[in-house]
C-alpha cells in the first residue's frame, strides 16, 4: 500500500508525463504559505492594474475593508456570503482530485437550488417537521446537482468528451433551463422579477444574526468540509480518487476503475454545489430568483485551488473571498470601482497559483538550504 | 417550417457573419495547441480585445485603429500567456482561466471608466462591409457574400495561409513537431519554445481579430460579456475538427449554424430559452461524436530544452 502511494506521489508531478504543480513548496509549508503568497501578488498586481485604469486604489480597500470588517453584521455578511464558496470550492476540489476540472459547479449549483426550492413550495408541512422539510429540500438539491454533475462525467469515460467544454456548455443550458422555470412556469402572476414564489415557512432555514443573511447553511457547509476531509483521509474511497488523480493508468493497473471514480467524484462534486444552491435559496432569497449567483460555481475554482484542494483549507480560502466579495459590494456603492474588480484580483490570483515556478523564486530564496536538503 | 429560397440564403449569409469570429479564435487555438501549449484564454482574450477595440475607436474615430489595438491586446494576453505556460511551465488549463477571470473583471472596470457605464458601451465607428456589384449580381453566392464584414474576407484569408502553412512548409512541421514530439524536434535542431511562442502570440493576435469582429465586426459596440462563451465554443470547434486548420474551420461553420439558427428561431414556436440552449447542446453532442480524434501528443506538457 505504502509503494503504491509513493509510486502515485512520484507521479503526482507529472500527470500523464505532465509536469503539475510542484508540491515541493506545499509540503514546506502545508501549502498556505504558497496560496498567501500568490494572492499577495495577486493585490500588488491587481492595485496596479487599477491605478492604471486611472481609480483610486486605496479608496477602494478603504471601502472593502469597512465593508467586510466594519461592524458585527458586516462580519455575518463575510459569513453568510462565503458559505456558498466553500461549497462550490468543495465541488470543485473533489474534481480536480480525480484528475477533472469540474467548471460546471456554477450549473450544478442552479439546478441544485432549482430542486429545492421545488421541494420548499410543498405546503402543509408542520412546523415541527421543519427539519425534515429543510432535510429533504437538501436532499434534493444534492441529487439534482449530483446528477447534472455526472453527466460530463459519463460523456468522458464514455465518449472521450473533455470536461472542460462540456461542462461550460452544461453551465450554458444549466443557466437556460432555470432562467426558463423562474420565466414561465414557476412565475407567480403579478412578480416584476424573473422569480419564482416564495418558499413555505416550514422550508425556510433559520438566520442566525438579526439583519444578515447568514443561516445555518454555513454549518451544513462546514459539515460537509469535515466529512469530505474524512473521506478523503480516511476512505478507502478518498483513496481510490486519489489515486486516479494522481495517476489514472497506476491506478487502473491497480484495479480501480477510472471510470467509476469518475462518476463518483462527479456525483459528490455535484451533490456539493447543489447544496451550496440549495442554501441560497433557502436561507438567504428564499426563492428562485433569475441570475442570483454572481458565479459562485466560477469562484468555486479559485477557492478550490487557494484552498489547495484540502477541505480544511478551502473553508478558509471561501472565507477569504467571501470576506473580498462582501466588501468589493460596499466598494461598488460608495465608490465608482465596480465590485468586478474582484474577478481582476481571482484572475490575476490563478495566474500566479498556475505558476509553481514565481512563487518557488521567491519561497527558495529564504529557504534555500531546505530545499536544497529536500533535493 | 418552410423555408424560401431567399430566406435559406439570408440564413447561410447569417450563418456566416457568425462564423467569423468563432473561425479566427478556433483557428488561433488550432495553431497554438498544435504546437503544445493548451489554449483556453480565447474567451478572456476575444473579451478584452473586443473592448480595446471598441475603446480605441470611440477615441480615433477609426475603426481600423480599433481593429489594430485589438490585435495588440490579444498579442499582449497572448505574451503573458506564452511567458507563464513556456517559459514558467505554469498548469495551462489554470493560466487560461485565469486570463479569462482577468477579462471579465477588467471589462466591465473600463466600461466604468470610459462611458460611466457597466453594461454597454457608446456606438462607435464599425468596421465595414464589403459591396461590389458583380458579385451581388452572382446567383447563390451573390446574396450570400455581400454585405459580409472585411473580416469574413480576412477570416477566408487566414484559413488558407494557415493550413498552407501546416501542411506545406517546413514550419508547419515544426509546429507539429513541438506538439507531437518535442524532444525530437529539438534533437532535430528545432527551437521547440520559440515555435511555441510564435503559435501562442499568433493565436492571440487571431484572437484578438475575433474579439474585434464580435464588436467591431458585428454591433459597432462592447456589450458586457458580449462573447458569451464563444471562445469555449471555438475551443470546442479545434478539438472537434481534430487539431488541424480545415477542421476547425469546418466545425466553425457548423458552430457558426448553430448560433444563426437560434437567432433566426427566437421567438417563435419554441420558448427563447430553449432556442438559446441550441448551439450549447450541439456543441456537447458533436463533442461526444468525435471522440475517436486524437489530441497532440505533448498537448499542455512545458518543454525543458536544458532536460534530456
Amino acid at each position: 500500500m505504502v509503494a503504491i502511494e509513493d509510486h502515485a506521489m512520484n507521479q503526482a508531478s507529472r500527470k500523464e508525463n505532465q509536469p503539475r504543480r510542484n508540491t515541493l513548496v506545499e509540503f514546506l509549508t502545508g501549502g498556505l504559505a504558497g496560496s498567501l503568497l500568490a494572492f499577495v501578488l495577486a493585490l500588488v498586481t491587481a492595485t496596479i492594474l487599477i491605478e492604471f485604469a486611472g481609480f483610486d486604489a486605496p479608496e477602494g480597500y478603504r471601502a472593502m475593508l469597512s465593508g467586510a470588517f466594519g461592524s458585527p453584521i458586516a462580519l455575518a455578511d463575510v459569513l453568510a456570503r462565503s458559505t456558498p464558496l466553500i461549497f462550490t470550492g468543495l465541488s470543485v476540489a473533489v474534481g480536480l482530485r480525480a484528475g477533472l476540472f469540474n467548471v460546471g459547479s456554477e450549473g450544478q449549483l442552479l439546478l441544485g437550488a432549482m430542486a429545492a426550492l421545488l421541494v420548499g413550495l410543498i405546503q402543509g408541512v408542520p412546523m415541527r417537521m421543519h427539519w425534515l422539510h429543510v432535510l429533504f429540500a437538501y436532499a434534493a438539491a444534492a441529487i439534482v446537482g449530483g446528477l447534472w454533475g455526472i453527466v460530463p462525467a459519463i460523456l468522458k469515460a464514455r465518449f472521450r468528451a473533455h470536461e472542460v467544454i462540456t461542462t461550460i456548455m452544461l453551465n450554458y443550458v444549466a443557466i437556460l433551463i432555470t432562467g426558463y422555470l423562474a420565466n414561465y412556469p414557476l412565475h407567480p402572476p403579478g412578480e416584476m422579477l424573473p422569480a419564482t414564489a416564495r418558499v413555505v415557512e416550514s422550508a425556510k432555514l433559520p438566520r442566525l444574526v438579526q439583519g444578515s443573511q447568514l443561516t445555518i447553511a454555513l454549518f451544513v457547509g462546514i459539515g460537509c468540509a469535515i466529512l469530505l476531509g474524512l473521506l478523503f483521509k480516511q476512505s478507502v474511497l478518498g483513496y481510490e480518487i486519489r489515486a486516479v488523480g494522481l495517476n489514472r493508468l497506476a491506478a487502473e493497473a491497480k484495479g480501480i476503475s477510472q471510470t467509476r471514480v469518475w462518476l463518483v467524484a462527479m456525483a459528490i462534486g455535484g451533490a456539493m454545489a447543489g447544496m451550496g444552491g440549495a442554501g441560497e435559496v433557502l436561507g438567504v432569497h428564499r426563492r428562485f430568483v433569475e441570475g442570483f449567483s454572481p458565479g459562485y460555481g466560477f469562484d468555486g475554482i479559485a477557492v478550490a485551488l487557494i484552498g489547495n484542494k484540502n477541505p480544511v483549507t478551502i473553508v478558509l480560502a471561501a472565507l477569504l473571498l467571501g470576506a473580498i466579495r462582501t466588501g468589493a459590494l460596499v466598494m461598488d456603492r460608495t465608490t465608482s470601482i465596480p465590485a468586478d474588480f474582484v474577478m481582476v484580483i481571482q484572475g490575476v490570483l490563478l495566474i500566479f497559483l498556475a505558476v509553481p515556478a514565481i512563487l518557488q523564486i521567491i519561497l527558495e530564496r529564504r529557504r534555500a538550504v531546505i530545499v536544497q536538503d529536500q533535493y | 417550417m418552410y423555408l424560401t429560397s431567399d430566406q435559406l440564403l439570408s440564413l447561410v449569409a447569417a450563418a456566416l457573419r457568425q462564423t467569423t469570429p468563432l473561425a479566427l479564435s478556433a483557428i488561433g487555438i488550432t495553431i497554438s495547441e498544435a504546437s503544445g501549449v493548451i489554449h483556453l484564454a480565447a474567451e478572456g482574450i476575444m473579451l478584452m480585445a473586443a473592448l480595446a477595440g471598441v475603446i480605441a475607436s470611440y477615441f480615433t474615430g477609426s475603426a481600423w485603429a480599433g481593429l489594430f489595438v485589438a490585435m495588440l491586446i490579444g498579442l499582449l494576453l497572448a505574451l503573458v500567456m506564452g511567458v507563464c505556460d513556456i517559459s514558467l511551465k505554469a498548469d495551462q488549463v489554470i493560466t487560461g482561466f485565469g486570463i479569462n477571470f482577468l477579462a471579465l473583471g477588467t471589462t466591465p472596470v473600463l466600461l466604468e471608466r470610459v462611458w460611466g457605464n457597466r453594461g454597454r458601451s457608446d456606438a462607435v465607428a464599425g468596421l465595414p462591409t464589403l459591396h461590389w456589384d458583380w458579385l451581388a449580381r452572382m446567383p447563390v453566392i451573390g446574396p450570400i457574400l455581400d454585405g459580409q464584414g472585411v473580416l469574413f474576407f480576412l477570416m477566408i484569408a487566414v484559413v488558407v495561409l494557415t493550413w498552407l502553412v501546416f501542411h506545406h512548409t517546413p514550419f508547419g512541421l515544426r509546429l507539429r513537431m513541438a506538439g507531437e514530439n518535442p524532444a525530437a524536434a529539438a534533437t532535430a535542431g528545432v527551437k521547440v519554445n520559440l515555435i511555441r511562442y510564435i503559435a501562442v502570440l499568433s493565436s492571440g493576435v487571431l484572437c484578438g481579430i475575433a474579439g474585434a469582429a464580435l464588436s467591431l465586426g458585428q454591433l459597432s459596440l462592447f456589450g458586457r460579456n458580449m462573447v458569451a462563451g464563444r471562445g469555449f465554443v471555438a475551443v470546442a470547434a479545434n478539438v472537434v475538427g481534430g487539431w488541424r486548420p480545415i477542421g476547425s474551420f469546418g466545425a466553425s461553420l457548423l458552430f457558426g449554424a448553430a448560433e444563426a439558427l437560434q437567432l433566426r428561431l427566437q421567438g417563435g414556436m419554441l420558448p427563447n430559452h430553449f432556442v438559446q440552449m441550441i448551439p450549447y447542446i450541439l456543441t456537447v453532442l458533436v463533442v461526444c461524436g468525435i471522440g475517436g480524434l486524437r489530441a497532440p501528443l505533448k498537448l499542455g506538457v512545458s518543454f525543458d530544452p536544458e532536460e534530456k
